[in-house]
């Protein structure tokens, strides 16, 4: 056996020291858009919109925020009771059909309202097929609040579900016990125990209303995210374009921290439920009543969705309208959606590691960047950038290394949770293990750290994937000219009536879609 | 480097270590010989692991130094990283490969063309042969800890390092492992130190016990020695039963309530009579009476009351069935006397002062 050689000085850099300079590269992009945003609000920027202006925004587009949020919880709750604390048949499938509609973009959505109704609309032809007039062209807030709606309710539904399923019968016993009518019980014990499932929901379904473009601005609702594009399209000033971002940005932090502040303080802790929590008997009635809930909720949301688009396409396909498939913008959406997931599973590792193996003060630094651009509205974040590679760094401006940029500081949670989940799961020891048998640090990274990780890089490199394919705000404002994505046209196309276009390309969004989707969800059921 | 260290497996000299102002090692200083299974014991929090952690690499002392096989790998301006200082380390949550098998776990530490040999050959020193293809979640908690010990062993290192390798075993399986690891490390003629908590896993398996209390070793030497003759009180008590008098010695001898015994002390010192070597006779006319009974199945434990409210406790056979209020006359086979006041712990691998005396005295007649 060899003999130790002792090294004359300790290392100039240890290896954790290395992986925090790599994360603190990695990180540092991330301060452009942030540090722009904070510049838009008490810089001159933000004093460029009128006041008015302002608050009329505010107004509306906290209304529409609220309205959705209200709306969303409750049918989400509604559905996630009749699922898993009743004796309704056919629970699995409802959930099921119940979360599909979460691939939707919203933009998809708005084609669907949209191509549904008016002169042509497939829900028109019905209607006049039946004997009845034509639907006319919802738009403005109740268009918005609808879709938005429809696509929000499987946020909840999947926050909530868990949330019910675990309730602890014992506390609702002891409660009766104590002699609580069922009223008191349910307000005193079972709500504050859903709270927080309810409130994660309702905070998703919140910051997801408040940075929507593609459904505001296809159905004609003035929110800060349609006014931010409206006056970036319309103007050579940045700057009241810039404010309004600001703005919106501050709206959003407010609603997190307003979210954090409320948070309930008690912990529930109590032993894991050995038995489930009691169900609810329901009478035939009942049942129908929640078949009849449910079954609506599916129609509306995924049934009609499906439908309008499909008409829309045999249409385009009969009338000779699909001359010009999208094929390139698919390569387009496919191509930049790789690059951004391969370029994320590259740069998280090192933000993993240092969050994980090698925590210092700075961890919570990190962890709080990484967030807190995930928090902030997407054409907020694009707006910034525009300002910044104007500004500051001009070659990039409009670049493709811009945009896959871009999206990967946007999206770095979504790949950042699965894979400190994966670390988190082995014991550091087993690192130590494989320095002790012999192996330096970076080849311990490769043959034992690496391996680890890979089901949550995999996972959340789909989730990234999934994520950069419906982006449209950000990739409106930052993608190089006549960078057409499966999203822009959707958007466009629809815009300007052409819902045939439209239609093919979000069919097909849907259909690529499918696949990362089917690995996130294979890597949460395994888990 | 002085030369009669070269020959140790491993010595370590005066390692000081604090974590954010605690201090978690305060002087700790250790020797290992060629072969020995060292337990290094002590309660939670006393710095076991933190030691074992700076002998593996894991972690840099603040001063100290640290010699394994004659080389300094912790010195002044000294650091061997730990992949280069052959230590075989097993850890308390086994820390195997999850996505390798056994036979790739067993292997991860060797090089060559002769691995595969290697490798069946400590996986049958360890009693799992056949299990190679399996996956660490495969196998029972003990076959875990095999498979730990197996790998520790395979590249042949210099010295085992073991971090309460029995502590996720439950208590039957714990019994059964620990002897068969004792005769597999014998077989494989390795040194081994092993930090413990435990106190009757390390007087049932160790060759040396280093007991340790606040960042330092405080007595070293074989099992029965150090549980014979314990150099403080803490040490005593850690070990196993013990209670403890206030007593006078004068002119050669010391007069307790339970008898007088020689010594060559005087003035005030501090008895020790250990459970086990007080007898107790059922005694109609005795002076002294069972207070407390607690029945274990192989023996019992009984508190006895001696004139003037004191207290000792015999370990006895649990026949005849004593119950409280039960007059019995006790004898004392053997004391251990320490100094009073205590002095501050003793150097290492001191012998303590104290010598158990055989006597036998009878209450009354």
């Amino acid at each position: 056996m060899g003999v130790a050689r002792p090294v004359p000085q300790p290392r100039a850099l240890p290896p954790n020291t290395w992986w925090w300079i790599l994360a603190g590269a990695v990180m540092l992009p991330a301060a452009a858009p942030l540090g722009v945003l904070a510049y838009g609000l008490v810089g001159g920027a933000f004093g460029a919109v009128p006041i008015s202006r302002l608050l009329q925004l505010a107004v509306r587009t906290g209304a529409l925020a609220v309205a959705v949020t209200c709306s969303a919880v409750l049918i989400g709750a509604g559905a996630a009771w009749l699922v898993s604390r009743t004796d309704l048949p056919g629970a699995t499938v409802a959930t099921t059909l119940i979360t599909i509609p979460l691939a939707v973009p919203s933009f998809v959505g708005a084609l669907t309202l949209l191509g549904a109704t008016g002169a042509d609309g497939v829900l028109s032809t019905i209607s006049i097929w039946l004997g009845g007039g034509t639907i006319r062209y919802p738009s403005g807030f109740w268009a918005a609040w609808l879709v938005l709606t429809l696509i929000s309710v499987p946020l909840v539904h999947l926050a909530v579900t868990p949330a019910m399923r675990s309730l602890n019968p014992i506390l609702e016993e002891a409660a009766r016990g104590l002699g609580a009518s069922r009223v008191k019980v349910f307000r005193t014990v079972t709500l504050p125990q859903l709270r927080p499932a309810l409130t994660a929901g309702g905070l998703l379904v919140g910051l997801y209303t408040l940075s929507d473009f593609g459904a505001v601005s296809l159905l004609r609702y003035d929110t800060f995210t349609r006014a931010i594009y409206l006056e970036y399209a319309g103007r050579v000033d940045r700057r009241p374009a810039l404010g309004l971002a600001a703005a919106l940005a501050a709206a959003a932090v407010l609603v997190v921290w307003l979210e954090r502040s409320t948070r309930a303080r008690g912990v529930w802790f109590t032993a894991r439920p050995r038995r489930t929590a009691r169900v609810v008997r329901l009478s035939p009635v009942g049942k129908a009543m929640g078949w009849g809930f449910l079954g609506s909720l599916i129609t509306l949301s995924l049934l009609i969705p499906v439908t309008v688009l499909t008409a829309w396409m045999l249409r385009g396909l009969i009338s000779g309208a699909l001359a010009d498939p999208p094929w390139a913008e698919m390569g387009r959406s496919i191509w930049v959606s790789l690059l951004t997931a391969l370029a994320a599973a590259v740069v998280v590792a090192p933000v993993a590691m240092v969050t994980t193996r090698f925590r210092n003060r700075w961890a919570g630094l990190v962890e709080g960047g990484a967030w807190a651009l995930y928090g902030v509205p997407h054409i907020a974040v694009g707006m910034a950038m525009i300002v910044f590679t104007l500004g500051m760094a001009r070659p990039l401006y409009q670049t493709l290394t811009l945009l896959v940029g871009v999206y990967v500081i946007m999206f770095l949670p979504q790949i950042l949770g699965p894979s400190r989940d994966s670390l988190a799961k082995v014991s550091p020891s087993v690192e130590e293990a494989a320095a002790s048998l012999g192996r330096s640090p970076i080849r311990t990274f490769w043959e034992v750290t690496l391996p680890l990780m890979r089901p949550g890089l995999l996972s959340g490199a789909a989730l990234v994937f999934l994520t950069t394919l419906r982006e449209l705000p950000a990739t409106l404002l930052l993608r190089p000219a006549g960078f057409e994505t499966l999203a822009v046209r959707v958007w466009s196309a629809t815009g300007e009536g052409f819902y045939t276009q439209g239609a093919l390309a979000g069919l097909l969004l849907l259909l690529i879609a499918a696949f990362p989707l089917a690995i996130v969800t294979r890597h949460e059921l395994i888990r | 480097m002085n030369s009669s260290a070269s020959h140790r497996p491993l010595s370590a000299h005066a390692l000081y270590k604090s974590f954010a102002g605690t201090v978690a090692l305060d002087g700790f200083t250790l020797k290992v010989g060629i072969g020995t299974l060292l337990t290094v014991l002590g309660p939670s929090g006393v710095g076991k692991t933190t030691a074992l952690r700076i002998l593996a690499g894991f972690e840099r002392p603040d001063s100290g130094t640290v010699q394994i096989g004659g080389q300094t790998v912790n010195g002044p301006g000294i650091f061997v990283p730990p992949e280069r200082r052959q230590v075989g380390m097993v850890f308390q949550d086994y820390a195997l490969f999850p996505h390798f098998d056994v036979a790739r776990n067993v292997a991860f530490g060797l090089r060559g063309s002769r691995r595969r040999r290697r490798v069946a050959e400590v996986l049958e020193m360890v009693g799992l042969a056949g299990l190679e293809e399996r996956m660490p979640h495969e196998l029972s908690a003990g076959q875990q800890q095999r498979v730990a010990l197996a790998r520790a062993l395979a590249p042949r290192p210099q010295i085992i390092l073991a971090d309460e390798p029995f502590s996720n075993l439950d208590a039957a399986r714990r019994k059964r492992l620990r002897a068969e690891v004792r005769s597999i490390l014998r077989e494989a003629e390795t040194t081994a130190i092993m930090v413990t908590h435990d106190q009757e896993e390390a007087l049932a398996i160790s060759d040396r016990l280093a007991l340790m209390d606040q960042g330092r070793v405080v007595q070293t030497g074989p099992p029965d020695h150090v549980y014979r003759n314990p150099a403080t009180s803490w040490v005593a008590e850690f070990l196993g039963d013990a209670d403890f008098f206030d007593a006078e010695a004068r002119g050669g001898r010391i007069t307790t309530p339970f008898g007088t015994f020689p010594t060559t002390r005087t003035g005030r010192v501090k008895v020790m009579v250990r459970p086990e070597s007080v007898t107790v006779f059922p005694h109609a006319q005795a002076n002294a009476v069972v207070v407390y009974r607690e029945f274990f199945g192989h023996d019992q434990l009984l508190s006895v009351k001696l004139p003037g409210d004191i207290i000792l406790r015999a370990r006895c056979w649990p026949q005849p069935a004593l119950a409280p209020g039960d007059p019995v006359a006790i004898s004392v086979d053997g004391i251990h006397i320490f100094d009073e006041p205590q002095k501050p712990p003793p150097p290492p691998d001191s012998s303590p002062s104290g010598i158990p005396i055989p006597q036998r005295v009878v209450i009354p007649p």
